[in-house]
């Protein structure tokens, strides 16, 4: 039991996962970790870049003359296959070092802004099936559409800043921390070893 | 007028996109690492973790009143400490080694590590490129520091002046 963190069903599962022989060589491996990374960040982009040209079209700033089923057809297997990639290898960072990234305030925002996302892509799915046909072809679709695609580009360009933010250790347990980060990132108050 | 006013909308839109995209590779010097607090440790390395995407060497510094400090370096990567030459097996704990570096911001015992030094004399950058560190001539990346470029600057002219004459 490390002193800096309070005790809790999700620290002793990071801590189950963390005491695994693949998740220290992954983590301190010299070729898989990078390529994962960089995998990770690619396909992001991928994922992302594909996902904002349709936010576009919906918001009625991009490809206005194309009806929004043509245009999700077309590029939403790239957003997919970007997807799937993008998930398995953020599962893999996650894996290499489970208990830190747990305990950092920046992955626990992105992760709330991934949930975030996830209900916002469920709600336009909702919306898309009930009448989609009535502004497929219409430039600028109704405002309940354009208010899920500018809530998607917003949630999904917080996803990377804090996904990028993970880097910084300002708010790590261990250190001198205001109250509020220790309750945000789950830290012991007695720091002081 | 309106497609003006829409492409602009859009493009404000995709600053943050763009912004987190692009910053991936290190994280900054400046951010954690104080530049005005160089230091030099000395004493046998107590833990190495190598862990990406920074390895850390853990080494007990004796201070001058005889204390001990445990420090913790920030270096490179396991596959940059690799390509440099040195990997786990060939610093074992206990090495002597004298490391120069640059506390953190926070006056926590860590510091970003730049030349580790061997007690056969060997000399290794240990720290990363490209993070805004100061150009102190640790890293052989980097090139010339201004103050150097300056003095290269002016020995090249004196020889094309040289020449004229």
């Amino acid at each position: 039991m490390d002193s800096r963190y309070v005790p809790s069903l999700l620290h002793s599962f990071t801590q189950w996962l963390d005491s695994h022989a693949w998740s220290t060589a992954l983590h301190e491996s010299l070729w898989v970790w990078p390529l994962v990374e960089s995998t990770h960040v690619l396909t992001v982009s991928l994922f992302v870049g594909v996902l904002v040209m349709v936010d576009l079209r919906l918001l009625g700033f991009a490809f206005k003359d194309t009806p929004v089923s043509v245009m999700t057809a077309r590029v939403l297997p790239w957003s997919i296959g970007g997807f799937c990639l993008m998930v398995v290898t953020g599962l893999l960072l996650f894996y290499a070092n489970p208990v830190h990234l747990a305990h950092n305030v920046w992955f626990r925002l992105k992760v709330i802004l991934l949930v975030m996302a996830a209900v916002n892509a469920w709600a336009f799915h909702r919306r898309v099936s009930r009448d989609r046909a009535r502004w497929d072809s219409q430039p600028r679709p109704p405002v309940s559409v354009r208010l899920v695609a500018a809530t998607s580009v917003s949630v999904w360009a917080g996803v990377i800043l804090a996904g990028r933010m993970i880097a910084y250790n300002w708010f790590e347990c261990g250190r001198d921390q205001s109250a509020f980060i220790l309750w945000a990132a789950g830290c012991a108050v007695d720091v002081t070893s | 007028m309106n497609n003006l006013k829409r492409t602009c909308v859009a493009a404000l839109c995709a600053v943050p996109v763009l912004v987190g995209v692009k910053a991936s590779a290190h994280h900054a010097f400046g951010a954690e690492f104080d530049p005005n607090r160089p230091l030099i440790l000395r004493g046998p390395v107590v833990k190495i973790e190598w862990t990406n995407p920074h390895a850390w060497f853990h080494i007990e510094h004796t201070n001058e009143d005889g204390t001990k400090t445990v420090w913790m370096v920030e270096a490179g990567t396991p596959n940059t400490l690799l390509r440099r030459g040195i990997h786990r097996n060939s610093v074992p704990i206990g090495t002597q080694v004298v490391v120069d570096g640059y506390q953190s911001k926070d006056l926590s015992m860590r510091a970003n590590g730049r030349n580790m030094t061997f007690a056969n004399g060997q000399t290794m950058f240990m720290g990363s490129s490209g993070t805004g560190a100061p150009r102190d001539g640790a890293d052989p990346t980097e090139g010339a520091t201004a103050d150097e470029q300056k003095k290269l600057d002016a020995a090249k002219e004196a020889d094309s002046e040289k020449e004229k004459e």
